[in-house]
């Protein structure tokens, strides 16, 4: 749908870590980054654990947003911009954020002990995208995505249509979401939740924890970048058009994204060298992304690395197709894919190469990634590495 | 309690828990099946038997082993309250 | 160009363009908030969904009634479906935390609470009791599901998603094509269509929905808090539009309100994402051959234009 752009640097706040290295270094290495939620009451829960960022350090200049969902998306900010300067007018910067919940967050505080106007503005789904902007000192178009989990891969495509369209120069792209009460009542109330750890595609996997986290990419058109961790080469979104909350049973949608997003980027079955999936580690999940993976790329899903980060960071919604687009460019910058964590016993079902119990050294070019979310929502992403 | 009682009260949480308009649920029987895609079946899906479920657990006291499967018992109405039935511990 | 085929609208003020008043604050007489009744759409089809998600099938219906088209129409992968909103997720939002106790954001209160045991850290209520708060905003006395005893959880959850309103519109039409949902007023439903114009460009879609839905009804309170209080009356409406053509829209940023725009506002109220395609609705009746549409969020505008063939012409595609 666009030519392809680039993605000049990356900004992260994650479980594993408040910055790029940290995370990566983590994911890597193979830690886990859930752990028992301390920050809000979860006793009357089914499940209390998740992936919890324990700490959030000041931003620079010391300021410390209320809203937790600003305070994580300011924090990756100031990450991203450590990394690369946003050299262009202001009135051609652009913000596109993607969110599953938005300012619920702070909806819960509006409504319980917070009168007053600011209150009931920071609930609004797009309050912390704006807050983003302002800290940018951002004045072009400022887009809140929300399709649902997806969102995250969505707000990059965006991203890349604006610089296409010539409606920014740059666009500062990406997704986040935080852990609060609201979710995790709904996902217990769902039974979506395992009250083991994430296994993603493995045999005995009983379901997903969630995480918290915001992640940010820096995107420019390939004719004003100098110096990239990568390109976006090709994105799509679809809908199921199936149920409310589960997946399609045959995963129709996704493998529509799938293939458009591949169309767009001009990339066959072959030229795939990495995998990142969706890998919530829930029964139905992974077993319709393995059977989509196979359909689309034939006989090249047996011999490409699939992971999923989600068993080190939990779920973390909205910001997850991001940090796993970063993390397809940071595999390409130093040749190591990091493993799927809790992945051990392999489910018949799911018989591709999950890269079990530690990173594999290799260095892919070309990732896609795929993305699913409640209400149908669908979204693939190509991805180059390299400068 | 009797299955006929425990009938009663699932067709309660057919209209508080479930959403399903009053009459429609006056109309469903003993014989009523209850998955979704079964002939003659009130049609409910995945999300309907969590909450199902949990509404059970809730207003029968009793607490349904997740790892077990359940999907014989949660085939009609009759199997639903024999179930439950057996299940409650007694008065 | 990028052609309006049909639209559609349903809001407080009734059905259509018909329906709305020459000015809406003056015909408000003071109400803040003008509610629309949750249609009366039949089958247990509907049964779990919420009055938003209801709204956006009307707006469909209202969409197709309004183009002579049937569902056949739009049904399969080559209708792109694109979902606007700022405000339709705040009843279901509020309904859920209401559902969960109280003071669950104050996060001290609620460890200690959850170290003593208490029973504030549980879910509110007993058997099946909602906490209904200022639910009882529930517009034209229509039962919502708010009004039968429930407890918000399991059903409900998926239901606080945006997405879950475009979701039960591509479920009831078939629709399984592109998908995109923003959150805003009416400069993300002028995103919206830019996208869309895009997928046509590309030939991703042969058509498509752009779809807006509001509702301020159940979260009036806090609505009352922002600056809207001092302006004209929150409307609750819900729009479609099905767009066809090669994609091409004049996307930019827009320095003032276009005509168009003001217009709506005066007619419809302050319905956010809704205005852009209630001005371009306006346009089509007053026979106009383009819509220049803008929408303003936040401080920022943008524009696109859209090419308005008569009512009756046929589709191309």
């Amino acid at each position: 749908m666009s030519a392809p752009v680039a993605v000049l640097a990356a900004g992260v706040a994650t479980p594993l870590g408040l910055d790029l290295e940290s995370f990566w270094s983590a994911l890597v290495t193979g830690v886990d980054g859930t752990s028992g939620i301390e920050r809000f009451a979860v006793a009357d829960l089914r499940v209390g654990r998740g992936g919890e960022i324990k700490k959030i350090t000041p931003l620079r200049g010391g300021s410390a947003p209320r809203c937790r969902a600003s305070a994580l998306l300011l924090k990756a900010a100031d990450d991203l911009l450590g990394r690369a300067a946003l050299t262009a007018d202001p009135a051609r910067i652009a913000v596109v954020v993607g969110t599953a919940l938005g300012g619920v967050g702070e909806l819960e505080r509006a409504l319980a002990d917070a009168p007053g106007p600011r209150a009931a503005a920071a609930a609004l789904y797009d309050s912390p995208a704006h807050a983003l902007a302002r800290r940018l000192g951002a004045r072009g178009p400022v887009l809140t995505v929300s399709t649902a989990c997806a969102s995250g891969a969505t707000a990059l495509g965006i991203g890349a249509d604006l610089l296409d369209e010539g409606a920014a120069d740059l666009v500062v792209a990406g997704g986040y979401d935080i852990l609060c009460r609201f979710v995790m009542r709904g996902f217990d109330a769902l039974r979506s939740l395992t009250r083991e750890r994430v296994r993603p595609f493995d045999r005995r996997r009983s379901g997903l924890l969630l995480g918290e986290a915001a992640g940010l990419v820096l995107l420019a058109r390939e004719r004003d970048a100098r110096g990239r961790l990568g390109r976006l080469l090709g994105h799509a979104t679809s809908s199921d058009g199936s149920h409310i909350a589960a997946p399609d049973p045959d995963g129709r949608g996704l493998e529509h994204a799938l293939r458009a997003a591949m169309a767009a980027a001009d990339v066959a079955p072959d030229d795939v060298d990495l995998v990142s999936a969706h890998g919530t580690g829930t029964i139905l999940n992974d077993r319709i992304e393995t059977g989509v993976l196979k359909r689309v790329l034939g006989p090249r899903a047996y011999r490409v690395p699939v992971n999923s980060i989600k068993g080190a960071l939990g779920h973390t919604m909205g910001a997850a197709a991001t940090l796993e687009a970063i993390m397809c460019l940071l595999a390409a910058r130093d040749g190591v894919v990091p493993s799927t964590l809790g992945y051990e016993e392999p489910d018949p079902a799911c018989d591709l190469d999950y890269v079990p119990r530690e990173a594999r050294h290799v260095r892919p070019r070309v990732a896609v990634s795929t993305s699913l979310g409640f209400g149908g929502c669908n979204a693939a992403l190509v991805l180059e590495g390299g400068g | 309690m009797e299955p006929k009682e425990v009938l009663d009260e699932l067709k309660t949480i057919l209209v508080s828990r479930l959403k399903f308009d009053p009459r429609r649920a006056a109309e469903t029987t003993e014989a009523t099946p209850l998955p979704k895609g079964v002939e003659g079946s009130i049609g409910l899906d995945s999300l309907d038997f969590i909450e199902l479920s949990i509404a059970i657990e809730e207003r029968f006291g009793l607490a349904l082993d997740e790892s077990e499967d359940l999907s014989a018992h949660f085939a009609s109405f009759a199997t639903l309250s024999r179930f439950i039935a057996e299940k409650m511990p007694a008065a | 160009m990028t052609r309006l085929r049909a639209v559609g609208l349903v809001s407080g003020w009734g059905a259509g363009v018909a329906a709305l008043p020459a000015d809406a604050p003056a015909a408000a007489d003071g109400r803040r908030v003008i509610p629309v009744p949750r249609p009366a759409l039949d089958g247990e089809r509907f049964r779990r969904a919420t009055r938003e998600c209801l709204l956006g099938v009307a707006a469909v219906e209202a969409m197709l009634a309004e183009g002579g088209l049937t569902r056949d129409a739009i049904r399969g992968a080559d209708t792109a479906l694109l979902y606007v909103t700022a405000a339709a997720y705040g009843a279901s939002n509020r309904l859920f935390v209401g559902a969960g106790g109280a003071s669950t954001a104050r996060t001290a209160g609620g460890l200690a609470e959850a170290r003593r045991g208490s029973a504030s850290a549980t879910p509110a209520g007993g058997r099946g009791e909602t906490r209904r708060g200022d639910a009882s905003a529930t517009p034209g006395g229509a039962p919502g599901e708010e009004s039968r005893e429930g407890r918000a959880g399991t059903l409900h959850f998926p239901y606080t998603a945006p997405s879950a309103v475009p979701a039960e519109v591509a479920i009831e039409y078939g629709l399984t094509g592109g998908y995109v949902i923003l959150v805003g007023g009416a400069r993300a439903t002028i995103d919206a269509i830019w996208q869309a114009a895009r997928l046509l460009a590309a030939r991703r879609c042969r058509r498509a929905l752009v779809l807006a839905v509001e509702t301020f009804a159940e979260c009036e309170d806090l609505w009352a808090r922002g600056r809207w209080a001092a302006r004209g009356p929150l409307v609750e409406a819900a729009a479609c539009a099905l767009l066809e053509g090669d994609g091409h829209v004049g996307y930019g940023p827009a320095d003032g309100p276009a005509p168009l725009e003001t217009l709506a506002v005066r007619r419809a109220g302050e319905i956010l994402a809704c205005a852009p395609l209630v001005a371009a609705a306006l346009a089509r009746e007053a026979g106009q051959p383009e819509a220049r549409l803008t929408g303003e969020w936040r401080g920022r505008r943008a524009a696109v234009t859209l090419a308005l063939p008569a009512a009756g012409t046929p589709a191309l595609v």
